[in-house]
């Protein structure tokens, strides 16, 4: 068995008691309260527990689900791509970074299939009737075969050759599943906002960043190993080129969006400029902060780029619940000018208790998959 | 074989609503459901009061446009979402997974979840009522009573629906985004 899994011999679940260690197993055992709160309310009430409408049929549940598939595919990118180009500072995180990224996948599954209506049925006939023209069906194409491959490229770490082949497959993989994930929302060609190439480059990009932004805080906070801290400094370089790019197409994004009122883009890009959520939280957070700290932070050690990582993975989360919302908010009609129905507003939705019960709570379900692949797997070189 | 569509002479709509209730009762749609299947959008009267434009009120019948390069079937994972051998747009419930990615596809809004089934619905002609029984009109076009909608064969020159839009003008919603619907509203 140990052989074919590389299981520690003595597993043990004790951990040191150190501030931060106990603030995450509170944090843990919290959330997977909650999540699964959220999990009795929707198997009482079933989607009906959700604020989704008509009008706004994704919600808080979708965005949560990104979130974990983009900090999935980054850690599962920035591993493979680690062993197969043998980067000598980012070897030593591989497994971690390949378990890391297959945890957050199945966290990510714990949000999507209670958003999915009938997730028994989407295995079934996404099999039997699938239909390639869908974005969606193509994720359920490439997520099995990133798990099949990230999973072996972790059995394998150690046998040379095969190990980087299926690195390079995992690596593959892992960016068609976020460029998918992105053109869920790009290929919505009534969307003018979202319509067009903006998310699929985006999706990559930050997934990446998630990546390492997950690493680093886990890495530095828990573990205190030289060979890791190597590794984060490898990685805090290349946010700052993601972060860089990342900014570049925001604002030439939300210029184009405002550039000549286009009517059922404007309405989105004022709106979604006008909250917090935008400028606060998704650029301020998610781009700003830790840019800043990995430029004017430490060039020999992580600094404070721990902390910003904190706030990255906040305003990831921010951008995620933003690509849905301005996907969504403006009405259709405005498009139809005069002669369709009455005149809409921006379409409102505020997420239920379920909702967000659901979403964080599968944080604590990530956190605690972590914990035990720590204590049972093998993720150290040197073992 | 058929390639059925709709010419809706939009300009005589007395916002009734016979046609709403004609396809909850033809078609069992939820009693009390808005905007389920079909729907009459009314165009606000222009002016301010009292000098208010009353002919500017204008109602606009609307539906699923049956689109002959359909958004919601695209995006649709499972094919549950499928063109009949009408060229009618229709939904397999057995299939649907409730994932929403077809209302959020649809640029004219209409589809909708039925909350009996959990699975997402839309106007399907009456494919599987009235059409499937051999009659040869919607029960919208059937119970209007000042005749807007006019429902045939597209393919076929001798139809009706052939001969209105060969001889007047008409215009699709949202053209420009390469749908072709099969809805035609008449000027």
């Amino acid at each position: 068995m140990n052989e074919l899994i590389p299981l520690k011999d003595n597993i043990n679940f004790k951990f040191k008691l150190s501030g931060f260690n106990l603030l995450l197993a509170v944090s843990a055992i919290v959330l997977s309260l909650i999540y699964a709160n959220g999990v009795i309310n929707f198997l009482t009430h079933g989607h009906h527990a959700f604020g989704v409408t008509r009008e706004h049929p994704w919600g808080f549940l979708v965005a949560a689900y990104e979130f974990f598939v983009a900090i999935s595919m980054g850690s599962i990118a920035i591993g493979s791509a680690g062993l197969f180009f043998e980067i000598d500072t980012i070897k030593p995180l591989v497994k971690r970074l390949l378990i890391f990224g297959f945890l957050s996948l199945i966290a990510g599954f714990s949000v999507f299939l209670l958003e999915i209506g009938h997730p028994i049925t989407m295995v079934i006939y996404t099999a039997l009737s699938g239909n390639p023209m869908s974005a969606l069906f193509w994720l359920g194409v490439f997520y099995p075969l990133t798990m099949l491959f990230t999973l072996l490229t972790f059995l394998s770490y150690s046998k040379g050759n095969s190990a980087k082949f299926l690195a390079m497959l995992a690596l593959i993989f892992a960016n068609s599943s976020i460029l998918t994930a992105g053109s869920i929302f790009g290929n919505i060609n009534n969307s003018p906002i979202a319509s067009g190439v903006f998310y699929q480059i985006q999706f990559i990009l930050s997934g990446l960043l998630g990546g390492i932004f997950v690493f680093t805080i886990i890495s530095s906070f828990i573990h205190d190993d030289e060979k890791l801290t190597r590794g984060i400094l490898t990685l805090k370089k290349a946010s700052i080129a993601i972060l860089s790019l990342l900014l570049i197409m925001y604002l030439v994004k939300y210029i184009t969006g405002m550039y000549g009122s286009m009517p059922g883009k404007i309405e989105a890009v004022e709106h979604i400029m006008n909250t917090p959520k935008y400028w606060l939280y998704e650029v301020g957070f998610g781009l700003i902060i830790p840019i800043l700290a990995a430029v004017f932070g430490s060039k020999t050690k992580v600094g404070f780029f721990n902390i910003a990582s904190f706030f990255g993975l906040i305003g990831l989360m921010f951008s995620r619940i933003n690509v849905v919302d301005i996907t969504e908010i403006a009405p259709k009609q405005p498009l139809m000018t005069h002669m369709y129905q009455t005149p809409v507003s921006i379409i409102k939705y505020a997420p239920t208790f379920t909702e967000l019960s659901i979403g964080l709570g599968a944080i604590g379900i990530f956190i605690i998959l972590l914990f035990i692949a720590e204590k049972v797997l093998i993720l150290d070189d040197n073992h | 074989m058929a390639r059925y569509g709709m010419a809706l002479d939009y300009k005589n709509c007395i916002n009734c609503k016979a046609c709403e209730v004609a396809c909850k009762e033809e078609n069992g749609v939820l009693l009390g459901a808005d905007k389920h299947r079909i729907w009459v959008g009314v165009a606000e009267i222009k002016g301010e009061y009292p000098l208010l434009d009353l002919v500017s009120s204008t109602f606009y019948p609307s539906q699923c446009q049956h689109c002959d390069d359909a958004p919601c079937q695209e995006v649709c994972p499972t094919h549950a979402t499928y063109y009949d051998e009408n060229g009618v747009v229709r939904v397999d419930a057995d299939k649907c997974i409730l994932c929403s990615y077809c209302m959020n596809a649809c640029p004219y809004d209409a589809r909708y979840v039925d909350d009996r089934t959990m699975t997402v619905d839309k106007c399907t002609f009456c494919s599987d009522t009235r059409l499937a029984r051999g009659d040869t009109t919607t029960a919208c076009q059937n119970t209007c009573p000042t005749k807007v909608r006019i429902f045939g064969d597209l393919d076929d020159p001798n139809s009706e629906i052939s001969e209105v839009l060969r001889t007047r003008n008409h215009f699709s919603l949202k053209s420009h985004l390469g749908t072709n619907p099969k809805l035609f509203y008449l000027d």
